[in-house]
């Protein structure tokens, strides 16, 4: 890929996709939130499996004790080889089915 | 008939080994084939994870396409941005129900998405979950710009490598747009305009980064203000000093501080605990205190701490400084990063050859709306641009850095932090670590010499804060490449070769040297003085007095001592030679000396005529460098700081004076009116008596004591209490003495231990009657002398409880009053 179309997909991030930037700013944290959910939540979904019992019972126990996001995050960065990779993934996976749709919508006559 | 052990051969020998080896083959061969099943079974998973993965249905894009086309159909006159709402709305309701569906059959993993569905939502119930949850959200958002980056490499691979730190590195900067104009930020903004506001007693105000309460309103100087202590001090609950105490009650604390408890916590670290605050404080006036508290913006973007930001980054941070901020501070670090990065002028070209068509300033990226919401912050960037003299590129890159959060900012940044994450690792790790804790628990940690770990000390010491959250830990590190940042030595060198050091009270010869001494001891704390500077704080202080000709024991007439004038400097020349002058109406110095000429003065004698005499006065010549006394000044008058002075203490509260207790240079603990009044009234009472003139000027008339110093050295074990011999005691008296100073001591040993080395003057008369308080009650009575406090310009310390009791129990013996003391119970609650 030339550094041209990799400069035109970074540009093309989840945030200018939908123009949250230009979202009031309540919404902005709203949106994020509910976007970082939906990763986090397929992030979870690889991981979980790879998971020992022993340390699927440790995240559950870290999920009712109400850890912080970092604390949960740190926890699989211990447990789980990879981990940001899978993260990677899930994001880029997200943006580009974003971006697909998006253009999809505007494409479908 | 006995029977010898046959000697075994060495094939027997070696058949054993052999053996021994086959048993160790064996199990070792065991061994691997466990270890190769489970690999392979490892695989098996791994492979059996990634073939269910790929079975798994996809995401139908062209399906959700197609219902958001519907839906859109349905309204309109939906403006471009309502419709990409309206998009984004549908795409999460999809993706979060295909996601549900995709563990439809997998029980386990329904009710531990479900249960984290329920402690996302939570995370909303306090700010910092919520905030926490906004960086994270952020991060992973951000973590597809930086895959692309990986991907098309323009970023490297081993990128990932910085793990959990960039990742919420990545977040904060992603995050920036969302912080800063979210309602946090502007719940911080106006924090900022509240701070400005009246403040009332109990409240809890920041200056240096550092947590006062302001004990009472006051006037001093005719200006309006506050009395303020440090906050955040405790004290384990097992240390004697507070045996018995409760809340509310005084405790007098090492230092000599009286201190209330307010309070009592289960600390993490050291147990249980009283939080306490001292009953006295600093004077701060409302204005200076507001500019302090509109200062703070821009000392949490100190140069120091943008840098430590940068290097820690992440929500954790968030959880220590509040999420706006950090969003801020993360991502200013990143550009102050990359400014330091810039300024080398190698690394300047590396890097634009690096970025290419990157370069940040080509980027089309509106950000008028949000810079409609940074008004007040930009005003708090422009001072700090303006701090470090390089506004257009720095101002550059921190726009550049504002539109991190539209993900080709975040990339340059992150390569940016990358670049330095190679060079910075092993103080990265530390850092992080340091901070890591503190967002463990963010109420402040207070400071805690190690030595209070095996002995229950109070923890006000002159130990330096090692990293409280109150206090970011990047303070001990300075950036190496910021225009206006202190160049220590530099500076400082300048100062003394250039300006010189203005001797700001008259007094004595021996008296300023050691002023100038610590002044400069001070200015260059450890071994960082260059080296004609080294020698002269390492000179002897008589010796340099006499070197100089402001001190003459020899002198028949007894005038042995000059008395440098208040204004006289002191500089090194340009061959490091110390020289003096006094500077005329114009400033200037008409003749730079090597040596005092001029009038010399009886100590002994002043003492007793400073009140009257005007003869020195009018003896010395204008033109005299150092002068004598001007002897129609009354003590008060020579040993009051001036009120220029004292203002400036005033307008400065953020220089030194909060910091001094923690600071390990020794310095005086600024003196209040009180504080003078009562040290000019002790040094009146010493030197109305006859026998104590001796004392009034110190070190001075040391050299006089040689003969009584005899008796020590006669009586080495007499040291232990007794550094000089002060009445002139003979073998006798100073043995009984000696006697009667340790049975002060062994009335209460551990007492005496904490309160030995604080100043006497916070002892004697203190409404808490200790043990120790009783004792130097006693003596004061009995000996009629009153602690010395220290002077007011130079570092001559208070007079210690041990050096006190010392003194006044040499001058009871002299009086031979001993058995007074002697008889002495103090009470016990």
């Amino acid at each position: 890929m030339d550094k041209k179309l990799a400069q035109e997909k970074v540009r093309e991030n989840i945030i200018t996709l939908f123009d949250i930037d230009k979202l009031p700013p309540e919404k902005q944290e709203e949106t994020i939130s509910k976007i970082g959910q939906i990763i986090f939540q397929a992030v979870l979904i690889r991981v979980l499996p790879l998971l020992e019992k022993e340390d699927q019972d440790t995240y559950n126990k870290l999920i009712d004790e109400k850890a912080m996001p970092d604390t949960v995050l740190d926890f699989f960065f211990d447990k789980v080889p990879g981990f940001l990779d899978i993260v990677t993934e899930e994001s880029e996976n997200f943006r580009r089915e974003s971006a697909e749709v998006l253009k999809k919508v505007n494409s479908v006559e | 008939m006995s029977i010898e052990n046959p000697q075994p051969n060495k094939a027997d020998i070696l058949r054993e080994e052999l053996a021994k080896m086959d048993k160790m083959l064996a199990e070792g061969l065991g061994e691997l084939d466990a270890l190769k099943q489970q690999v392979g079974a490892n695989k098996s998973a791994n492979t059996e994870q990634k073939e269910k993965e790929k079975s798994m249905p996809k995401f139908d894009t062209t399906a959700v396409a197609e219902k958001i086309k519907e839906t859109l159909e349905k309204y309109p006159g939906m403006t471009e941005q309502e419709q990409k709402e309206k998009a984004l709305k549908i795409l999460l309701e999809e993706k979060a129900e295909f996601q549900k569906n995709l563990i439809e059959n997998e029980n386990w993993l329904k009710k531990s998405l479900r249960n984290t569905e329920k402690w996302w939502k939570n995370l909303d119930k306090t700010r910092k979950g919520k905030l926490a949850k906004v960086a994270i959200s952020a991060g992973l958002i951000g973590a597809a710009t930086v895959g692309i980056g990986m991907g098309t490499g323009i970023l490297p691979s081993s990128f990932w490598s910085g793990g959990i730190r960039i990742m919420s590195r990545v977040g904060v900067a992603t995050g920036l747009n969302m912080a800063l104009t979210s309602e946090n930020g502007r719940k911080i903004l106006e924090k900022f305009k509240k701070e400005e506001e009246e403040k009332k007693v109990g409240d809890i105000v920041t200056i240096e980064g550092k947590k006062y309460i302001i004990l009472k309103e006051k006037i001093e100087n005719n200006e309006t203000g506050y009395e303020v202590a440090r906050d955040g001090f405790i004290i384990t609950k097992d240390s004697p000093r507070v045996e018995n105490k409760k809340i509310g009650d005084i405790i007098i604390l090492r230092d000599g501080t009286e201190n209330k408890i307010t309070g009592e916590y289960t600390d993490k670290k050291y147990g249980e605990v009283y939080s306490i605050v001292e009953t006295t404080g600093e004077f701060i006036s409302k204005e200076n205190l507001q500019k302090a508290e509109k200062g703070l913006l821009k000392k949490i973007f100190n140069a120091g701490n943008l840098k430590y930001a940068a290097l820690i980054g992440g929500a954790s941070v968030g959880f220590v400084l509040g999420g706006w901020m950090v969003a801020g501070v993360g991502v200013a670090g990143f550009a102050l990063k990359e400014y330091l990065n810039y300024s080398a002028k190698r690394k300047v070209e590396e890097l634009e050859k690096k970025k290419g068509d990157m370069s940040l300033e080509n980027i089309p990226l509106d950000i008028n709306d949000l810079a409609a919401h940074l008004n007040n912050f930009v005003k708090e960037y422009d001072d700090l641009v303006s701090e470090l003299e390089s506004s257009n590129r720095i101002k550059s890159i921190f726009s550049g850095a504002i539109t991190i959060g539209t993900g080709l900012g975040t990339m340059a940044a992150a390569q940016s932090y990358h670049a330095q994450e190679n060079n910075t690792t092993s103080e990265d790790n530390t850092q992080n670590e340091k901070l890591n804790n503190g967002s463990k628990d963010p109420t402040p940690s207070p400071t805690k010499s190690p030595t209070t770990e095996t002995t229950p000390l109070p923890v006000k010491t002159a130990t330096p804060v090692p990293n409280s959250t109150s206090t970011p830990p990047a303070q001990t590190e300075q950036p190496p490449v910021l225009p206006k940042a202190p160049i220590i030595t530099e500076s400082k060198v300048d100062n003394f070769v250039n300006e010189g050091i203005t001797i700001k009270n008259s007094q004595g010869g021996i008296a300023a040297i050691k002023s100038l001494q610590a002044q400069l001891q001070a200015e260059y704390p450890g071994q960082t003085a260059p080296q004609p500077i080294k020698d002269f704080i390492d000179a002897d202080p008589t010796k340099k007095a006499m070197e100089l000709g402001f001190y003459d024991p020899n002198n028949k007439t007894g005038a042995e001592s000059a008395l440098i004038q208040k204004g006289t400097i002191f500089k090194l020349d340009e061959k490091g030679e110390l020289v003096f002058g006094t500077p005329d109406k114009n400033g200037d110095v008409a003749e730079w000396k090597t040596k005092y000429g001029g009038k010399m003065f009886d100590a002994d004698q002043y003492r007793n005529t400073s009140k009257t005499s005007n003869v020195v006065m009018e003896e010395r010549s204008e033109s005299e460098t150092v002068q004598s006394v001007e002897a129609d000044k009354t003590e008060s008058e020579v040993v009051e700081p001036d009120k220029k002075e004292s203002a400036k203490e005033t307008e400065q509260p953020l220089s030194n004076k909060p910091t001094q207790k923690i600071e390990e240079i020794p310095k005086p603990k600024p003196e209040t009116q009180d504080d003078i009044k009562e040290r000019i009234k002790a040094k009146i009472d010493d030197s109305e008596n006859p026998k104590n003139k001796s004392q009034s000027l110190e070190d001075e008339t040391n050299n006089e004591q040689t003969s009584s110093e005899e008796v020590l050295n006669r009586n080495p074990q007499l040291r232990e209490n007794f550094e000089k011999n002060e009445y002139n005691l003979n073998d006798e008296q100073f043995k009984a003495a000696n006697t009667t100073f340790e049975r002060v001591k062994a009335q209460n040993p551990d007492e005496w231990e904490y309160d030995k080395d604080a100043a006497a003057k916070n002892y004697v008369g203190a409404k808490t009657k200790t043990s120790t308080v009783q004792y130097l009650d006693k003596l004061q009575e009995v000996s009629g002398l009153k602690p010395k406090v220290a002077a007011v310009i130079g570092v001559e310390r208070d007079e210690t409880v041990a050096k006190y009791a010392a003194r006044t129990i040499q001058k009871i013996a002299k009086d031979g009053n001993l058995d007074k003391i002697d008889s002495f119970k103090p009470e016990t609650k």
